[in-house]
Parts: structure tokens; sequence; C-alpha cells
């Protein structure tokens, strides 16, 4: 049987963990309160998908003759941004929250025994910070790639999904206005 | 050689060291005594730079800078270690973080005193804890070494084992700075003892000079506080005078 070579080895993980955390601090409930703020961002996006389909059914009428639906004569669909509007502030929102991980980092330090006496003696001054803020920087940004993310995704929907004569402008000037 | 020089430290409008200033030379056993509140740990923790204060404290001719530091090691009773992890988890992250953590001694320190290697140290006993905690500052591979009542919660037997380990593995280089109430069991291992009094050095006298002198060392430091022995007979007598009326 062939052993595949695992992407990260035990020694690699917990070098990395000793830069997200405080040592000995479990990052599972954050990790699961974090993913739960992500899940009730992607929701809180659908709402970008509701008024697309709703102005996208805008654009057609049914000829009462053949009940075909056929798309109105000079209907034009919302620029993107208006349809778009703050369906990312859920993932801007969490950017901003996972902030509050930095002062339980910091009051782990604190708890049960004063490790921040060890802490504050070792002769690397960027390894407490860094255990502090490193991992609400990674939700930060993972929370923003997540917003860069829904926003493309949101744009290709509008641009491939909605009929070429309906589209007001040009790729760019709907995207960026 | 580490320096104090006319260190002054604040908590508010209340004085906690006042113009203190100490020389604690390479290879030196120092007891640290007081009363409770006299300012020895708020001094060891001035000289590790916990906390600000006015005044120069300097290591071997050099500020006390991210650059020296780990030349100063500490043990408190407060416990400085991570309770999650488990004591090899320590050595690991210590021989990461000091390059001259010494093993053989680490392992040496464990073994002596049978402590377990792969649990989290949360589940030892304070005892056990307070033996861990004295284990990293003396492992660490500092020149000077920090205890503020390592032995608190310990047993006599255990604090008997303390001292023979120390007295047999410190190097004449390392100095150690130790503060405790138990006078009488140290004071066979110190060679020197400095008296704090509401944060004043009220004395520091050599063990030797002790022994020219004839006095003991809680002689020594009962005078020096003038500590009065008929104290207790009195608030006694007044209680009783007090019962009667």
């Amino acid at each position: 049987m062939r052993h595949t070579k695992p992407f990260l080895t035990e020694e690699t993980k917990e070098h990395l963990r000793g830069y997200l955390s405080p040592p000995g601090m479990s990052l599972s409930s954050e990790a699961g309160l974090f993913a739960t703020g992500i899940g009730a961002a992607f929701v809180y996006n659908l709402t970008y998908l509701s008024r697309y389909l709703e102005a996208y059914n805008a654009l057609f009428e049914t000829d009462t003759h053949t009940r075909v639906r056929v798309l109105r004569d000079g209907a034009v669909m919302p620029p993107f941004y208006t349809l778009f509007d703050n369906a990312w502030a859920g993932f801007l929102l969490l950017a901003v929250l996972v902030f509050v991980f930095v002062p339980f980092h910091y009051s782990f330090y604190h708890r049960e025994t004063k490790s921040i006496y060890v802490m504050k003696r070792l002769p690397n001054r960027y390894l407490l910070p860094t255990q502090c803020l490193s991992f609400s920087v990674l939700c930060a940004i993972i929370s923003l790639l997540c917003a860069a993310a829904v926003l493309l995704v949101s744009f290709l929907i509008y641009w491939l999904a909605t009929p070429d004569a309906c589209l007001s402008g040009g790729f760019f000037s709907q995207l960026f206005l | 050689m580490l320096e104090l020089k006319n260190v002054n430290k604040y908590y508010g409008h209340k004085r906690a060291l006042s113009d203190i200033t100490l020389s604690l030379p390479r290879g030196e056993i120092v007891g640290l005594f007081g009363e409770n509140g006299a300012g020895k740990t708020t001094l060891m923790k001035s000289i590790l730079a916990y906390h600000s204060f006015s005044g120069e404290i300097t290591l071997d001719g050099d500020p006390i800078t991210k650059n020296n530091i780990a030349k100063i090691s500490f043990a408190t009773s407060e416990h400085s270690f991570f309770s999650n992890l488990s004591a090899d988890a320590h050595k690991t992250f210590y021989q990461e973080h000091f390059p001259k953590f010494s093993e053989k001694r680490f392992v040496a320190l464990m073994d002596f005193f049978d402590l377990r290697h792969h649990t989290p140290l949360r589940s030892f006993s304070m005892g056990q804890k307070n033996q861990f905690e004295v284990i990293m500052a003396l492992c660490q591979g500092a020149d000077y070494i920090l205890m503020d009542e390592p032995f608190a919660g310990n047993d006599v037997f255990n604090r008997e084992d303390f001292y023979k380990v120390l007295l047999g593995i410190l190097e004449p280089n390392e100095t150690l700075l130790l503060s405790t109430h138990l006078i009488e069991e140290v004071s066979d291992i110190i060679g020197r003892a400095v008296l704090l009094k509401q944060g004043c050095i009220v004395g520091d006298i050599t063990t030797e000079a002790l022994e020219e002198s004839g006095k003991t060392l809680m002689d020594y430091i009962k005078e020096t506080h003038r500590y009065r022995s008929d104290r207790v007979s009195r608030a006694l007598n007044d209680l009783r005078g007090e019962d009667s009326q």
C-alpha cells in the first residue's frame, strides 16, 4: 500500500499552533465560533440572491397568448452595486469582531498560573504579541477573503445570468461603480 | 554582577521600594528576608522589569533588555508554568526559547523529584507544582536565579530535598536570590542575608560575619527588625486585663 505524506506533519501543526495561541490553549471553541460567524455571514449574503432573483424576474413578462415568458422591451437590470448593497456586511463585521479574541488570549496567561511571567522573560519579544494577535488577524484575513469571494461570485452571477440586452454598462463599470 | 542603584517603586502614593541599592556578584546564594509587604516580591519583579520603577538596574554592566533577560530566571509561588502543558512540552518550549537550557539538569531533577513527564501540570499536587517551578528556573541556563517563596506549600521533607539539590547542583558562577520566610531552614545554605523592611534595606550581612559575631541569622533578623520578644505576653496581659474589667 502506498503511503502519502500528510500536507502538515504533527510537528509542523504544533509549531504553527505555537504562533496562533498561548501554549496549552485549545483553539477549538474559538475556531467553532468563527466558523459559525462565517456560516451566518454566508446566510446573510443570500439576501443578494433574493434581490437579484426579484430584479431578474422583473425583466420578463408572460405573453398572454402563448403563455411564454419573454423579455420586456427596454428592460434594464439595476446596477450590480444596488443589488449587492451590503450583502458582504456579515464578513466585514466578522473581520472586526474577531479581534475580541485578542484580550481573551492575553487573559489566558493569567489563568490558573502567571505564565505571563515566562512570556515577558522570553528573549523573543514578538512571541507574546504574536500569540495574542495572530489568530484574530488570520480570522480577519479569512473573513475579508470570503467577502472578496462572495463579491466576485455574486458579480459573476449578475454578469453571466443577466441577458446581455439588459446590462446597462461594461464589466468593470458595473463592478466598481 | 546584578546591580540595583537607587531603585524606587510606588504603587499609587504608597512607596513599595525606597532607594534600594544592592549588588549581587556571581556565585552567591543570597537570602532575601522581610515581613509580608516588605517589598521582596516587588524587588524581584523590578529586576525582571515586570513593572515600572525609577532608578537603575544593570546585569553585568548592561541594562536589562530582551538581549540579556535570558540570564535571569524566576521561580514564584504564584507559578509561572503553563498549566495545560506537560513537563516535556515545557522542556521543548524552553529549549526553543532559552538557548542555554540544560536538558541534562532537567532530566536529573525530574527523576530526583519523581515527576511525571507527560501529564498536564494542572494535575500535579501543590508540592509537585512548586518543584516543577523551581526545576524550570534551575534549568533555564540563567546566571541569576530569583526564587520568590518557592517552597510555600511543601512539606518539610520536600524542602530538605530542595536545599540539598540547590547546594548540589548550583555552579560556581550561578547566583541565587532566595526570598523566603523559612529563615532557620535556609540559614545553612545561604552565604549572605539581605533584610527588607517597609521597602528599605535594613540589613545586609554575610553568614561568615554572622558566625564571627556569634549570632544566629534569626537573632540578627530579630535585632535588625527591633523585634520585641515581650509583645506577645504584653498583648495577652492586655487582653486578660480587658476580660477582668
